[in-house]
């Protein structure tokens, strides 16, 4: 299934002042694993193009529309700030705001396996090993 | 007027309270009661009525002050002193007496958290961030924080750095009493010392 929204019409949505908020666990999430503490924090870096490499991921249904004769679709999307992967999923409500549903630490991206500090002390490692004192 | 969900655009909503603890960076958590709002159709959750932020950004003002006042102190009571931070970073003087008593901007909260965190990078600001003082202070500094983290089976370790400017010669050397391992999992292995006490 192809992507429900225009990618760079949310990006844009959360820039402008009530056209998007956070539900569920999100606003939480945004909080303890990237340190934006508030909605306009969340909502700022979006529109500030925090997202790098968003890559989408797949379109499902959602589930608790009380209206199932209007299917509302969620796109996600992976995404990086710096080293660190995370996962979002947003909607466009019928009250034609866009729903931040999900906005998350990824930490099972396969892109990236190693934090910098592992893949420091690999190299580390790989220096002092024996066959390199030789 | 009514608050509607941003969802599905019904009324029916129910406001509760729960209680959170924001982190606050080299100080207390932050407590405050955040706001719920639950909409009956569809079962969504969140600040609706757009309270949170407020009241997020105001303790967090209170609680980022009283944390610039605990790094200040902190660095203050390991012979840091003011005037030489704000020499070797060519800030104006009293600027961190200032940042105390009155209002420490986000950018001087930032400086100050780098500070705290690795307070030997004012050696290298004071040695106008040059590239072999900044490497060499890195390399130092690494070979405390596994110097530290070696498990106790190792004894008489000993780190040098040496530097001019074209190079950099690191030599960190530790030994043990013990002339084999009877476990393999207590060698000593980069991967231990890392998840152990980085």
């Amino acid at each position: 299934m192809p992507n429900a929204y225009q990618f760079d019409n949310f990006i844009h949505a959360c820039g402008e002042q009530g056209k998007a908020v956070l539900i569920g666990s999100s606003a939480n999430d945004a909080r303890m694993d990237f340190g934006l503490n508030t909605q306009q924090d969340v909502l700022s870096f979006i529109a500030n193009d925090g997202l790098e490499e968003a890559f989408y991921i797949n379109t499902k249904i959602w589930e608790k529309n009380p209206n199932q004769a209007h299917p509302i679709m969620v796109d996600a999307y992976s995404f990086y700030s710096g080293a660190k992967p995370g996962y979002l999923a947003f909607s466009l409500s019928p009250t034609n705001k866009w729903i931040i549903k999900s906005f998350k630490h990824s930490p099972n991206d396969p892109k990236r396996k190693l934090s910098p500090a592992h893949e420091a002390l690999s190299e580390i490692k790989q220096l002092m090993s024996p066959s390199e004192d030789k | 007027m009514n608050t509607l969900c941003p969802v599905c655009g019904s009324d029916a909503l129910t406001t509760s309270t729960k209680k959170h603890a924001l982190t606050v960076i080299y100080g207390k958590p932050a407590e405050y009661n955040e706001v719920v709002d639950t909409c009956s159709v569809c079962e969504e959750s969140g600040d609706f009525s757009d309270l949170n932020d407020a009241t997020i950004n105001q303790i967090m003002k209170a609680a980022k002050k009283e944390s610039a006042t605990n790094m200040l102190d902190y660095l203050s009571n390991h012979n840091i002193k003011m005037s030489y931070m704000e020499r070797s970073l060519e800030l104006p003087a009293r600027t961190l007496a200032r940042w105390k008593a009155e209002d420490c901007s986000a950018a001087g909260l930032a400086l100050l958290r780098i500070i705290r965190t690795y307070p030997w990078i004012l050696e290298v600001a004071d040695d106008s961030f040059s590239q072999p003082t900044a490497s060499s202070r890195l390399v130092e500094e690494a070979g405390h924080v596994l110097k530290h983290a070696l498990p106790r089976k190792v004894e008489r370790t000993e780190l040098n750095v040496l530097h001019n400017n074209n190079t950099l010669q690191v030599n960190i050397q530790f030994s043990s009493d013990i002339t084999s391992f009877p476990d393999k999992a207590l060698e000593p292995a980069f991967e231990q010392m890392i998840e152990g006490n980085v």
